[in-house]
């Protein structure tokens, strides 16, 4: 574990509330989003992730790190939207929902696998220019919608359209080649 | 096998949005879509959300306003780790709050008090199966009395009791026994050296009928509390998957089910050494009011102080829960009624509770308990809970 994260979780076990402030503003709407990815709704994701906060703010001290804070946040809501889908009776065997959290994301460092990120990577090129542009600007620089209409000179619902088709042939490309068996 | 149990892949509403979806498939969906509303849900949210796009906008304000709603109602910033006495209502106030919080308005429940559809469901009894060394076995209930000689050692079980007394010699080769406690058991058991054990629901304790050579060992699979005889002489261990724990003459509970991720040891009095089987130089030592918690996945012990009395307390015939989550009280509540749990929210299992209760009341009562502090209901079906 990095040093940066002994920190922060060392501030965490000790309810300093500031940082866990900062934690929450940080992570909050990428958890939401990635979280959208398994259930499709907002309020079900919200209530999981809420109440992830409250859990680690309460347990903090009996937990253990293995990679990072960010990590354990990610890897918690995956679990939680996976135990929500099987009292669904709905499996993923084929990793379409992860593949759906993962390009919500957009910062795909924590997923401790250089195969995504390449494939993903590989997928975004073969978008139509404007496409990539915009969607790179989205989930890899975090960009708010405003700013990426304001940088492109395009209303903003031109940039959800793009950003909604972009997805689209990304899932498409992604899941029609054999290398879903990367993904796990 | 329960009739609404089809289970999909996600593939098959991806591809239901993408219209590749087969006869075949379009019927096994249906067959899903059929079993109820929350799977008709899922599927128009699928829809929506890939023909639209997300509801969510990573506004600050609107961040920021959830920030403070946590923080008003759900983040403390102090834990109070020396009154754990927290009386029923006072917590109900508590768990009131973030069940508003949490919950949107919309959906609230008015009955809280469980629906009996069934027969009653029973709490457990005192009941275990007995194996000897030579693989026959007995039935002990409450209700038998037995007189077994195995190997010169006397085996008494007379109520819910069983006991063994040295009589002979030991013989050339140690002879083992295994007493099984079911799901909706219990059992009390005196080994041939004076060492007291209570054994919970789903439990399984392997000993030697008498203990020879310099130590003695048993094997657990699940929860016992231990009331060991001393002898400085011969040290007690007790193996738990890849814990061992050593003690010389002390009490303690340990929670080792094998479902679960975590063994833990709680040490009333006296003093443990707990390690791992295969590297006996990781070791914590124990003293009385602390608790060791090994992760079985990660390789590490680590330990807390605790109150011990919530831990054993289902010794003296109580569960004791202190800001338990719901998910956790029912795993406990299961193994002891012998039922099965379903929640149909997830936001359920994260409620949580403090609370005293009596374990041989039946289960309706103990539910209603629960409920009464809450906006849920629980409906039963034979064995079967569901909680919405």
């Amino acid at each position: 574990m990095q040093i940066e994260d002994k920190l922060l979780f060392n501030e965490i076990k000790n309810r300093n509330l500031k940082v866990y402030e900062a934690l929450f503003n940080d992570y909050y709407p990428h958890l939401v989003r990635f979280a959208e990815g398994y259930l499709f709704d907002k309020q079900e994701c919200e209530d999981i992730i809420q109440n992830l906060f409250i859990h680690f703010w309460e347990n903090a001290d009996k937990i253990s790190l293995d990679h990072s804070v960010r990590s354990y946040f990610f890897q918690s809501v995956k679990n939680r939207c996976l135990n929500h889908l099987r009292d669904l009776n709905i499996r993923d065997r084929h990793n379409l929902l992860y593949l759906e959290g993962l390009l919500n994301v957009g910062e795909y460092s924590e997923f401790q696998n250089p195969e995504i990120i390449i494939h993903i990577n590989a997928a975004i090129a073969q978008l139509p220019e404007q496409m990539a542009k915009i969607f790179k600007l989205k989930y890899l620089e975090g960009k708010k919608i405003s700013e990426i209409a304001q940088i492109n000179q395009i209303t903003e619902n031109t940039v959800k359209t793009q950003l909604l088709r972009a997805k689209g042939k990304l899932r498409k490309l992604l899941t029609e080649t054999t290398s879903l068996n990367f993904f796990f | 096998m329960p009739k609404d149990q089809t289970i999909i892949d996600f593939e098959i509403i991806w591809k239901k949005i993408n219209h590749t979806l087969t006869e075949k498939e379009e019927l096994l969906l249906s067959q899903w879509l059929n079993e109820s509303p929350s799977h008709q849900r899922y599927l128009e949210k699928a829809m929506h959300y890939y023909q639209k796009g997300s509801d969510f906008t990573d506004h600050k304000t609107e961040t920021d306003l959830v920030w403070n709603r946590l923080k008003n109602k759900g983040l403390k910033s102090r834990r109070n780790k020396s009154a754990w006495i927290i009386s029923l209502s006072a917590a109900a106030a508590a768990i009131f709050l973030i069940v508003t919080f949490l919950f949107p308005p919309t959906k609230i429940e008015v009955t809280p008090i469980a629906i009996n559809r069934g027969e009653l469901i029973k709490p457990g009894t005192r009941q275990a199966t007995l194996i000897l060394n030579d693989g026959s076995v007995h039935d002990l209930t409450a209700t038998k009395n037995l007189v077994l000689n195995d190997g010169g050692t006397e085996i008494k079980s007379e109520g819910a009791k069983l006991e063994y007394t040295e009589k002979e010699s030991a013989p050339s080769e140690t002879m083992y026994n295994t007493l099984r406690i079911p799901r909706g058991g219990e059992f009390f058991l005196q080994l041939a050296d004076g060492t007291k054990v209570w054994l919970n629901s789903e439990t399984v304790l392997r000993y030697p009928v008498q203990f020879d050579g310099n130590e003695r060992r048993v094997e657990l699979t699940g929860e016992a509390f231990f009331e060991v005889a001393r002898n400085e002489k011969k040290p007690f261990l007790v193996e738990s998957g890849e814990q061992v724990i050593k003690v010389l003459g002390t009490e303690f509970n340990i929670s080792s089910y094998k479902e679960e991720q975590f063994i833990y040891t709680t040490l009333l009095k006296g003093s443990v050494e707990v390690f791992f089987k295969n590297k006996p130089e990781i070791k914590q030592t124990l003293k009385p009011n602390e608790q060791s918690k090994i992760n079985n996945a990660e390789r590490t012990i680590s330990k807390t102080e605790v109150d011990p009395y919530q831990f054993i307390a289902w010794k003296e015939g109580r569960f004791v829960f202190k800001d338990e989550n719901l998910g956790e009280i029912m795993k406990t509540l299961s193994k002891w009624y012998n039922v099965e749990v379903v929640f149909d929210r997830e936001a359920l299992r994260n409620i949580r509770f403090t609370g005293d209760l009596q374990r041989y009341s039946d289960f309706g009562d103990v539910l209603e308990k629960i409920g009464k502090t809450n906006e849920m209901k629980f409906i039963i079906e034979n064995k079967k809970i569901t909680i919405r």
